[in-house]
């Protein structure tokens, strides 16, 4: 069910695959730092609780009773440190479906490897792994290695902690490309413009927002959509459209012909500077 | 089809389904209305379809992404069991736990070896060197032993129990959990309680205490050790997932054994609690010591019932048994010949 390095795959039950984009290494270790904070602070409020009572019990008994009293509350305190700190990471990871605190201010979230939500057991499992993991130090070690970071106490409990922040918003993936133009001057009324529709507008924006192609390319490309436009406008021979240059012609019939097509407002227009280096290209349309 | 074109036919969808993802990440699935999940699970599916169409028209388009990563919230919320339960509590201590135990029966004989070899080392250890039982047994023990007032001294009974029952929960999950080092520890660990046992056993059976130390001890130890041993017996099964996982990787392996073992550990765990009620209350009061030795065993004799008899199916009765073997004679059917 996985693929890769850093991602989890999964296969829905109508056989779609959605990959998890795995947690690294430094980003749990970041997010274990601020739950370690928060038991930190548990810790010490028991702590000190534990040994006020054991104070009152001992300051009423004799002697040697309040030494008991003493080696008891020690046996105490050990036993209820551990138990809270496995308890603090289930009941956490339980009540938000796989989030602790710490995962919350990272943006993680524990899941199935299956993509599931996993179940109280599976947390417990992942919690009590933490005795390995965290003293004895395996996990971070196997993490390191592991293509998916996973550490022991999710091997045990067949878990894999995800990203859950989205790289992508639904604004910034639906919003269209952008066109890139040498001017925003429309030029002269073109002839003939009443021919062309919204297929011929589709066909000069895509060419028009793909700077990236190389200039010879672009000049050939240029030539033979502007030609089979012009047929399509049914220009006579010695109309002056003929004689523009060819991206030229594209760029001003994308800017008279945009106005009546795009109702949704204006595409986002960038300066073409030829001379740029390209090396970062704006994504494309296919 | 055109990028625009798919977009602008299911964008209003896709918001929709976001919306709806982040309300329900943050409410529980119980306050929803049943249109609600159904809305929420038809506009998952068609958001998944999109995917598929995504992935292979627009691989490398940003609305790829964006369609992965909500499907992936989606199906996060959408694929979780049912929210913990007391009734599920209930039914799992009353059949899943017994069976998940007989289920693992093996582990639980060798983690109970570990103990018994455990003991009987102790036991000869004292034998041969009597000036070490110091190691693991306080000589106040002995001195208390020769007075004939073997009651350990526990003047806060309600101090008492918690440490007791909280250190014991804390032994019984190290010695699980340690099981995800080959089982090696777990083993140690198991053999160490019985190495204490038997050097304890030796040295009042020198010092003529017998009956005095175990009426001491029979009350809770009877509970005690079968909960350690039992936990022992899952942290065995972890090891062994990782030392022979079979045709499985070692992660499936590893992953089977945490989930068919969490709910026995946890179940019979939770019994430390009436164990160190017991320490505290029972074993150092002035109950004579039949009835403490009595007490311990009908504990004893409980929890192995329970582990043992619950959770069994009710027996087939004859009637209702299926026969495998077609009925022979001449009206029977017969099987077509390979090839006919």
């Amino acid at each position: 069910m996985s693929a890769g390095y850093d991602t989890q795959r999964v296969t829905t039950a109508d056989n779609v695959g959605i990959s998890f984009r795995v947690a690294g290494l430094a980003t749990r270790l970041t997010a274990a730092i601020f739950d370690g904070l928060i038991l930190a602070c548990i810790l010490v409020v028991t702590t000190v609780l534990i040994v006020a009572i054991a104070d009152a019990a001992g300051a009423n008994g004799n002697g040697s009773s309040a030494i008991e009293i003493f080696s008891l509350a020690g046996y105490l305190l050990a036993a209820a440190w551990l138990l809270i700190i496995v308890l603090y990471f289930t009941v956490a990871q339980a009540v938000s479906g796989g989030k602790t605190p710490g995962k919350t201010v990272m943006g993680l979230r524990a899941i199935r490897v299956d993509g599931g939500t996993a179940s109280l057991g599976a947390y417990f499992l992942r919690s009590a792994a933490l005795i390995v993991d965290g003293l004895l130090g395996v996990g971070p070690v196997l993490m390191f290695f592991h293509p998916q970071s996973r550490r022991l106490g999710d091997l045990l409990a067949g878990t894999v902690v995800v990203r859950e922040r989205t790289p992508v918003t639904l604004l910034a993936a639906t919003a269209p490309s952008p066109v890139y133009l040498r001017s925003i001057d429309p030029g002269p009324a073109i002839d003939g413009l009443g021919n062309l529709g919204e297929h011929e507008l589709l066909a000069v924006r895509t060419f028009l927002s793909r700077p990236g192609l190389q200039p010879d390319q672009r000049i050939e490309l240029a030539g033979r959509l502007a030609g089979r436009l012009l047929d399509r406008m049914e220009l006579p021979a010695g109309a002056p459209e003929r004689m523009w240059p060819p991206e030229l012609l594209l760029e001003r019939l994308y800017l008279q012909l945009a106005p009546r097509f795009e109702t949704a407002g204006p595409y986002p227009v960038y300066r073409l500077d030829l001379r740029a280096p390209q090396g970062a290209r704006p994504p494309s349309v296919t | 089809m055109n990028l625009e074109a798919f977009i602008a036919g299911r964008q209003a969808r896709w918001a929709e389904l976001e919306a709806r993802t982040s309300t329900l990440a943050q409410s529980r699935l119980r306050g929803l209305r049943a249109d609600d999940v159904e809305r929420f699970a038809i506009l998952y599916r068609r958001a998944a379809s999109d995917l598929a169409i995504a992935r292979r028209d627009y691989p490398d388009q940003p609305i790829t992404e964006y369609l992965n990563s909500l499907c992936g919230r989606a199906h996060v919320l959408l694929n979780r069991g049912s929210p913990p339960r007391i009734h599920n509590a209930l039914s799992f201590f009353a059949t899943g736990a017994p069976r998940a135990f007989r289920a693992n029966a093996g582990y639980f004989l060798a983690s109970l070896a570990c103990l018994l070899s455990g003991t009987v080392a102790g036991w000869l250890a004292y034998l041969l060197r009597p000036d070490l039982r110091g190691v693991l047994v306080p000589d106040s023990l002995f001195a208390e032993m020769a007075q004939g007032s073997p009651g350990i001294g526990v003047p806060q009974p309600f101090l008492a129990a918690p440490s007791i029952f909280l250190h014991n929960i804390e032994v019984a999950v190290v010695v699980f959990v340690l099981g995800l080092c080959l089982g090696l520890p777990t083993a140690l660990l198991i053999f160490l309680q019985g190495w204490s046992l038997g050097t304890l056993g030796a040295a009042v059976h020198a010092g003529g205490y017998d009956y005095a130390f175990w009426s001491l001890i029979a009350a809770h130890g009877v509970l005690e050790l079968s909960v350690i041993v039992t936990a022992g017996a899952a942290g065995l099964r972890l090891g062994d997932a990782l030392l022979r996982p079979g045709l499985r990787t070692r992660a499936d392996a590893l992953a089977e054994a945490g989930r068919e073992t969490v709910g026995l550990l946890v179940a019979t765990v939770l019994l430390l609690v009436i164990a160190g009620t017991l320490e505290a209350f029972v074993s150092p009061s002035s109950l004579p010591g039949g009835a403490k030795i009595a007490i311990g065993l009908g504990v004893g004799t409980c929890f192995y019932a329970w582990l043992l008899l619950a959770g069994r199916s009710p027996r087939a009765r004859p009637g209702l048994v299926l026969d495998a073997t077609p009925p022979a004679g001449p009206g029977a059917p017969t099987a077509l010949p390979l090839g006919a």
